[in-house]
C-alpha cells in the first residue's frame, strides 16, 4: 500500500488544499470451515425446555389429582344426598306422590342413582314400581349403559333371587331405552319362557318355581313389545 | 343443564300427583287374588278402628256369595291402612297395570262425614270409591263400563260404627262388584289362552268358569236393591256382554271341546235367585 503526502511547507502556515493519495482495500473474511461450528448435547436442549416439562406435568399431575378429589368428593356428597331419597323412596308410609318426587330427583344424580334403584326395583310395590322405572328410563336416555347393562345381567341369569316382576320391569325398560346388546338376551329370556324352562325366584318359599301361566304371558307381552322395538 | 331438565320434570310430574295419596299396602305382593280395602277415612271419633271389621264383613259376603252361586271365587281382602286414594282419577294406566299384575281384582276406599239436615237431624254421608281392576284395564282402553267410581250414600246415624259398615257394603254391592271383577279376570285368561298367549290350564274349563261367574255377578246386580246407581247399572249390563261372550268365545277356540261349543251364542245366564 503506497501513501503520500505532500510535504508541507517550511512556513507554519497551513497550506489551504491538501491531497492524499490512498488506496483501501475491501476485503470479506473467510468462511469458517464446518469442523469450527460446536455441537450441542442433548442434555443441552433437555435442560432447555425442563421448565416446560416441569410445568406440564405438573398441571396434569395437579389436575388429575384435584379431579381424583372431586370425584371422591361428589360421590361422597351423591351418596349422602341420595341416602335421604333412597329412605323416602323404601320408606314404609310413602306416598305414590312422594315416591314419584324422590325417584325423579334420584335420576338427576344420573348413572350413581343407578345401582340403587335397581336395588330398591327389585322389592318394589305397586306403588314404588312405576316411579322407579320411570327414573331409571330417565338416566338410560343418556347414559343407556349405565342402565342396560345392570338390567340385561338380570335377565341373563334367571337363577339369581330376581322375582318374574323384577324380569318384567328389566324387560320393559330395556326395551324403552333400546339397549345395546338387548335383542339376543331378550330372544333367550322369551325362549326358555315359551318352552317351559324358565323358573323365577320366589320369596315366599325362597325357592326357584315355574312362572305361572299369567305371569308368563304378562311377561311374553312385554318381551314381545321390547324385541318389536 | 340435563340435571335442570330431569329436575323440572320431576316437580311437573310432582305437581301432577299432588293430591294423590296411594300408599303400600302390605300383602299386596303375596300370591292370589286379593282385593285391597283401603282405609276408610271418618270424621267419626273411632272410625279408624272399623278397617277390620269392615274386612271381615266383607269376607263373610264373598264366602256366602261362593256358598249360595256354588262359584270358587278365591278372594283374600286385604285390609290397606293408610291408603287413601282421592278419586278415580288416581288409578291410571300404570297404577291398574300394577295391581293387576299383583292379582288385585278390586280396591275399595272411602270417606265419611257426619252432617245434619235442616231439622238437625244427624246424618251419615259417604262417598265409597270402587276400582274394578280388569273392568277398569278395559275402561282405559275402550272406553266401555266404568271400571273406577263413586258412590254416594246417606244413612241416618245411629251407630257410627254400624252405620258406617252398612254404608261401605250396601246391600252387598262389594260381593257383586268383586265377582264381576273376577269374571272379567277369569274371562280375560281364556281368551289369552285361545290366542296361544298363554298356557292353557288343562284341568279347568276356562271358558265356563268365566262364564259362571259372570252370570252370578249379573244375577247378583240384578239382587241390589233399588235405585241402583248409573253405575251398577252399566256394569249389569256390562256382565251380560261377557256373559255372552265366553260362548262366542268357546265356540270359536278351535282347541276347546267343553260345554258351552254346544250351547246357542244368545243363551241367558241362568236365573239364580
Amino acid at each position: 500500500m503506497a501513501n503520500s503526502v505532500a510535504d508541507p511547507p517550511a512556513t507554519s502556515v497551513l497550506p489551504s488544499t491538501l491531497h492524499v493519495d490512498a488506496s483501501v482495500a475491501l476485503t470479506s473474511p473467510p468462511p469458517a470451515a464446518p469442523e469450527s461450528r460446536q455441537k450441542r448435547h442433548p442434555i443441552e436442549y433437555l435442560q432447555a425446555l425442563t421448565p416446560l416439562i416441569i410445568a406440564a406435568v405438573g398441571w396434569f399431575v395437579t389436575d388429575a389429582v384435584s379431579s381424583g378429589f372431586e370425584r371422591q368428593r361428589l360421590q361422597l356428597s351423591n351418596v349422602s344426598e341420595m341416602r335421604d331419597l333412597l329412605l323416602k323412596l323404601v320408606g314404609p308410609s310413602v306416598t305414590l306422590q312422594e315416591a314419584q318426587a324422590a325417584a325423579s330427583t334420584l335420576s338427576a344424580f344420573g348413572e350413581p342413582a343407578v345401582a340403587p334403584l335397581v336395588t330398591a326395583l327389585a322389592a318394589a310395590d305397586d306403588v314404588r314400581t312405576p316411579p322407579i322405572e320411570d327414573a331409571l328410563r330417565a338416566i338410560g336416555l343418556n347414559h343407556a349403559q349405565a342402565v342396560c347393562d345392570p338390567l340385561l345381567q338380570i335377565l341373563k341369569r334367571p337363577s339369581g333371587r330376581f322375582t318374574w316382576l323384577l324380569h318384567r320391569s328389566a324387560i320393559r325398560i330395556v326395551g324403552d331405552i333400546d339397549c345395546a346388546g338387548a335383542p339376543p338376551v331378550l330372544q333367550g329370556f322369551k325362549n326358555s319362557l315359551a318352552n317351559g324352562t324358565l323358573k323365577t325366584y320366589d320369596p315366599a318359599s325362597d325357592d326357584w318355581v315355574v312362572v305361572a301361566p299369567e305371569a308368563a304371558q304378562l311377561l311374553n307381552t312385554d318381551l314381545n313389545r321390547a324385541l318389536a322395538r | 343443564m340435563v340435571r335442570l331438565v330431569l329436575l323440572a320434570a320431576g316437580l311437573v310430574l310432582w305437581a301432577a300427583v299432588a293430591d294423590a295419596q296411594i300408599a303400600p299396602c302390605s300383602g299386596v305382593q303375596d300370591p292370589g287374588a286379593k282385593i285391597l280395602l283401603d282405609e276408610i277415612v271418618a270424621s267419626t271419633p273411632g272410625a279408624a278402628n272399623l278397617l277390620q271389621p269392615l274386612a271381615s264383613r266383607l269376607d263373610a259376603g264373598l264366602l256366602q256369595v261362593q256358598t249360595e252361586l256354588g262359584i270358587d271365587l278365591n278372594l283374600k281382602v286385604l285390609p290397606c291402612a293408610n291408603r287413601k286414594p282421592t278419586g278415580p282419577a288416581d288409578f291410571t294406566r300404570p297404577v291398574v297395570d300394577q295391581l293387576n299384575v299383583r292379582n288385585v281384582v278390586m280396591e275399595v276406599w272411602g270417606v265419611t262425614t257426619e252432617i245434619r239436615d235442616a231439622q238437625g237431624r244427624p246424618f251419615q254421608e259417604a262417598s265409597v270409591g270402587y276400582v274394578l281392576v280388569p273392568v277398569r284395564l278395559n275402561e282405559l282402553q275402550t272406553q266401555r263400563a266404568p271400571g273406577a267410581f263413586v258412590i254416594p250414600y246417606r244413612a241416618r246415624a245411629s251407630d257410627p260404627a254400624a252405620d258406617l259398615l252398612r254404608l261401605v257394603d250396601q246391600s252387598g254391592r262389594l260381593a257383586a262388584y268383586a265377582t264381576l271383577a273376577a269374571g272379567t279376570r277369569a274371562l280375560r285368561a281364556a281368551q289369552d289362552a285361545a290366542a296361544g298367549t298363554r298356557p292353557r290350564t288343562a284341568a279347568a274349563d276356562d271358558w265356563a268358569g268365566a262364564r259362571k261367574r259372570l252370570c252370578a255377578a249379573q244375577a247378583l246386580f240384578s239382587s241390589l236393591k233399588p235405585p241402583a246407581a248409573p253405575s251398577d247399572m252399566q256394569l249389569a249390563d256390562y256382565a251380560r256382554s261377557l256373559a255372552a261372550q265366553t260362548i262366542a268365545g268357546a265356540k270359536a277356540d278351535q282347541r276347546y271341546s267343553g260345554s258351552l261349543k254346544l250351547q246357542p251364542e244368545n243363551l241367558p245366564c241362568p236365573s239364580v235367585r
